[in-house]
């Protein structure tokens, strides 16, 4: 009997969309930890239970995916376990699905948006820090008498520049 | 967005599967391979 059209196709979806699926999902894990490495002060949003809650959702969502590319290969194939495969793949993805978005929205993104404002506040005091340049006690730093030769020197742009009456 | 996209994927792929060509196809070489 002549394998359904519908059924390689599907077959070769999941496989594709699977292997899409896990190198974001693990490319994904590896970048909270490379943030963690590269920049501490962003790194400090991924603790606790953010941080548990951001890698063990992908990692749940892997087995679902593990399961998609199974599938995806049985009914490439057509044998019969990657039908009963993808059937409960689906069931259990769209379960998953619910589940990892609710836990995301409700809790993993304030939790985050929350460390990143108390992150913000606490890294620059509470107020703008001047930068380290600034010298706070020169009153003229900043002042310069126009001549673009610096703070003032007692002489000012029209010393620099020829009268009418010179050559 | 990408929610909706998966579960459309999903929802799919079940209707697909649960087609009587499908169900035939598959029980036909199960019986075959036992």
């Amino acid at each position: 009997m002549e394998m359904p059209k519908n059924v390689r196709i599907l077959g070769v979806l999941n496989i594709v969309l699977a292997s899409v699926g896990i190198f974001f999902s693990l490319v994904g894990v590896a970048g909270i930890f490379l943030m963690k490495e590269l920049s501490p002060d962003m790194g400090k949003v991924y603790t606790g239970a953010v941080l548990a809650a951001s890698v063990a959702l992908p990692m749940v969502g892997l087995i679902t995916k593990a399961m998609m590319l199974f599938s995806g290969i049985g009914l490439v194939r057509g044998q019969a376990f990657g039908r009963s495969l993808g059937i409960i793949w689906a069931w259990s993805s769209m379960f998953y699905g619910v589940i990892a978005a609710a836990i995301n929205s409700f809790f993993v993104s304030p939790a985050a948006m929350e460390a990143s404002m108390n992150n913000s506040s606490s890294a620059s005091g509470g107020a703008a820090a001047p930068p380290a340049w600034v010298d706070a006690d020169d009153p003229n730093q900043f002042h310069g008498d126009g001549d673009g030769d610096g703070p003032r020197d007692g002489a000012g742009l029209s010393d620099h520049l020829p009268g009418p009456d010179e050559p | 967005m990408g929610l909706a996209m998966a579960l459309g994927y999903q929802i799919t792929f079940l209707v697909l599967m649960n087609r009587d060509e499908v169900k035939l196809f598959f029980t036909a070489r199960q019986g075959t391979v036992s």
